[in-house]
């Protein structure tokens, strides 16, 4: 019984490893076929080091450098599509759920009006810490998968979308734990 | 033409500032400016076989900048007002004889509704003739001819505003 | 032409493109295709860059091996920003749409 426990438990947490280390969710590959573009961007810790070289004095690149100083790397994956209905809610409930595990935390679930789309944001936890961020974003015509792994902090999160040619605007109060906007 | 990099290195050294600037002059934002002129060379690269001049490249170019920089504003126009490094925070030209007017200028033509912006950068940036602008934004003479008028009595009602 | 339209053409100067810009496109210009892997993890890329390399070295070369280094940093430095940009679109849409979801609060 101890011998089937035992196992069980490794399973989940080979499992959870194996979740955490991977770049994508599983089964995004298929968006592909459909997509008119897709945009595919693959960072790991040494490609990031040697990126860090190139960057400039200017503020938009020191603020790089701060940022993924502490990272482990950066994946994206964005497929545009030339018109609304490539891929069903179902299929994105189905990929969300590859993240409600244990060591994974589902910290922001806004769903856009009309063309706005959908966003989630899941936190990557271990050892009390942080250990990365996905983000799932569903517009009509737009599929977003972007995975932060490391210990990105929320100061480098408000850095992220106050830069880059991004607007800023103020912080409403923190953002709702599982805060499901309906 | 030889689609070698040497020759797109070539060609992207001679025309990377007209390229930069009309990208920057349509969107406002620096950043987006220079993706958006990225991609017009990127392009080019592979229709150089098509091109059968200098003029045909010079006529290509802005073009195709004029539309990809229309549709990177559209784009991040989801957005609030782009922000960044944005036009106002550009570095004057030393020639400049009032710094602030003329990055006010910059800033009235940036926010120009789009149909008149692109024929005001064309005109008083490229200084193309309308006939000219015409043909590389595919629209008749006398719509240019009046966007033009428009777009400048539009900036000069703005720009006595805020300078009186 | 009359003042303002003076004024008007001296604002609308053309401006440098950034530094590097022509490194960047040059870089971006390699073996890409879109939905596939990035060019430095194609073998065949690998391995034709391997041979440039080495012939580039044996001729005494270093100088174009410098600038080969510099191309592909200036395209790993393009993707970083890209990615950096990409993200930050994401996340001040929600941004928004918070505080959006706190101003109909407020309202109520």
């Amino acid at each position: 019984m101890k011998r089937i426990l035992g196992a069980f438990l490794l399973s989940l947490l080979l499992a959870e490893a194996a979740m955490a280390q991977r770049k994508f969710p599983a089964g995004i590959e298929k968006f592909a076929a459909r997509a008119e573009e897709t945009t595919d961007v693959s960072l790991d810790k040494s490609m990031l080091n040697f990126a860090s070289k190139f960057l400039s004095s200017r503020e938009q690149d020191q603020q790089a450098r701060r940022i993924i100083a502490s990272l482990e790397g950066i994946y994206v994956r964005s497929y545009e599509f030339n018109k609304p209905g490539a891929y069903t809610a179902a299929e994105i409930a189905a990929l969300r759920q590859q993240f409600q595990g244990p060591g994974w935390s589902h910290i922001v679930s806004v769903r856009g009006k009309g063309s706005d789309g959908d966003t989630d944001i899941f936190m990557h936890l271990g050892d009390g810490q942080i250990k990365g961020m996905l983000i799932i974003a569903a517009e009509p015509q737009e599929l977003t998968f972007v995975n932060i792994l490391g210990p990105i902090k929320p100061e480098d999160l408000k850095e992220l979308s106050g830069q880059f040619g991004i607007p800023q605007i103020r912080s409403p109060k923190n953002a709702q734990p599982e805060g499901k906007s309906k | 033409m030889s689609t070698s990099w040497r020759t797109l290195e070539t060609i992207v050294r001679k025309h990377q500032s007209m390229v930069f600037s009309i990208a920057l002059r349509i969107t406002g934002d620096w950043g987006a400016a220079e993706e958006a002129a990225q991609d017009v060379f990127l392009a080019l690269y592979r229709s150089l076989d098509g091109l059968t001049s200098e003029e045909h490249v010079l006529f290509w170019l802005r073009k195709a900048v004029v539309h990809r920089a229309t549709d990177y504003r559209r784009r991040f126009a989801r957005m609030p007002e782009m922000r960044g490094e944005a036009v106002n925070d550009l570095p004057g030209n030393p020639n400049d004889g009032d710094p602030l007017q003329t990055r006010h200028l910059q800033q009235l033509v940036a926010c120009l509704p789009e149909n008149l912006r692109a024929a005001i950068v064309l005109r008083y940036q490229e200084e193309m003739m309308p006939e000219e602008i015409a043909q590389t934004l595919e629209m008749p003479v006398a719509t240019v001819k009046s966007n033009l008028q428009r777009g400048l009595d539009l900036l000069r009602r703005k720009a006595e505003k805020v300078l009186r | 032409m009359d003042e303002f339209e003076r004024a008007l053409m001296e604002a609308l100067h053309r401006e440098a493109a950034p530094e590097g810009f022509a490194e960047r496109v040059v870089a971006r210009a390699g073996p890409v295709k879109a939905g596939g892997r990035i060019w430095w993890k194609k073998r065949a890329f690998q391995w034709s860059l391997a041979a440039g390399l080495a012939a580039t070295l044996l001729a005494g070369g270093l100088i174009e091996h410098r600038r080969e280094q510099q191309i592909r940093g200036e395209r790993a430095r393009e993707e970083l920003m890209l990615a950096l940009r990409i993200t930050g679109v994401k996340l001040h849409a929600v941004q928004e749409r918070l505080a959006e979801m706190d101003r109909e609060g407020g309202k109520q």
